[in-house]
């Protein structure tokens, strides 16, 4: 019973890997490819009249994830998208390499703010999106 | 005298081979010989059986006076040992064959521990690190690399299928 389950959970990562290599073997666009990346987006109002977004490769296998764009949105009224917000600040990293991070801070006015990366994957402009936070003009969370 | 001698003097006061003994009691030469060469003692069940086939009393035979020899039976004993078994009858055997089953449990266990150890950690070390922003968003991506050949990959693919087709393999082949 044991070595059928350990049979079935080998088969199961490998039909998982099988399944990678044949997306692979399919693509047949040029854009950027990883093979695996862990980023993260991050927000934090500072309390001295600033906010400030961070962009984070965590961790990576393979090349490092390139054209990063992180822009922070402004809204004075409660929102999600970023299409009915003003972007008040970006920031743009050719290459961001494994445990690196970039950041972009803007003065702080009572509102709304959220911010946004945007990463191409396979030539497509994928994006990932903070929560959006209440901060006053001291740029400290409501 | 100990119990090999006293098989190997009984085995010859009824003029049966090790062979001869062996088909009566069910189980392979080979067994027969460790038992009078002293690499293995015969269990109790073995024990009833041998005295049961040689028609001796089992306490005479294992305090050491041997009752006056008997015709051996005709047929076997009553507890016969499954058919291709060899087992010899020795008490330490099951327990050896015990020790590696829990051997690969426990190590299957403890990679797993630690997979979930490590998991834990992790997950503790970034909530920690979120818990000092506002808010805080992650993704994975996972893609092919940048330029690599497709020869690598179809590569890469034959070998997981190779290695799902020996594992379907040993899950439903059919054991004799």
């Amino acid at each position: 019973m044991r070595k059928r389950v350990f049979c079935i959970i080998c088969a199961s990562v490998a039909l998982l890997l099988a399944c990678l290599c044949l997306a692979g073997c399919a693509s047949s666009d040029e854009g950027n490819r990883y093979l695996f990346v862990f980023l993260s987006v991050r927000m934090k109002g500072n309390g001295d009249g600033t906010i400030t977004a961070y962009v984070k490769n965590e961790f990576d296998i393979g090349p490092a994830i390139q054209d990063i764009e992180l822009t922070v949105y402004y809204s004075e009224e409660y929102s999600i998208s970023p299409s009915s917000m003003e972007a008040v600040a970006t920031e743009s990293a050719d290459v961001l390499k494994a445990f690196k991070e970039d950041s972009v801070t803007v003065d702080a006015r009572e509102g709304y703010y959220c911010a946004v990366v945007t990463y191409p994957i396979t030539g497509l402009d994928r994006t990932m999106q903070s929560e959006t936070i209440h901060y006053d003009s001291t740029g400290t969370r409501i | 005298m100990d119990i090999r001698e006293k098989l190997i003097q009984l085995r010859s006061e009824r003029h049966l081979s090790q062979q001869d003994l062996a088909d009566l009691l069910d189980v392979s030469r080979t067994t027969v010989s460790r038992w009078e060469s002293g690499r293995n003692i015969p269990s109790t069940t073995q024990l009833l059986n041998i005295c049961k086939v040689l028609g001796i009393d089992s306490s005479e035979f294992i305090e050491g006076s041997l009752a006056p020899a008997e015709a051996p039976a005709a047929e076997s004993a009553e507890t016969k040992e499954p058919a291709g078994t060899e087992t010899d009858g020795s008490v330490d055997e099951p327990a050896k064959k015990q020790r590696p089953q829990y051997f690969g449990a426990i190590i299957t266990l403890g990679v797993l521990a630690v997979i979930a150890v490590a998991g834990l950690i992790i997950t503790i070390v970034y909530a920690v690190k979120d818990s000092k922003y506002d808010t805080s968003t992650t993704v994975w991506i996972t893609s092919m690399p940048q330029n690599t050949p497709m020869i690598v990959l179809c590569i890469f693919l034959v070998i997981f299928l190779v290695v799902i087709g020996i594992l379907m393999y040993l899950l439903f082949r059919r054991r004799k």
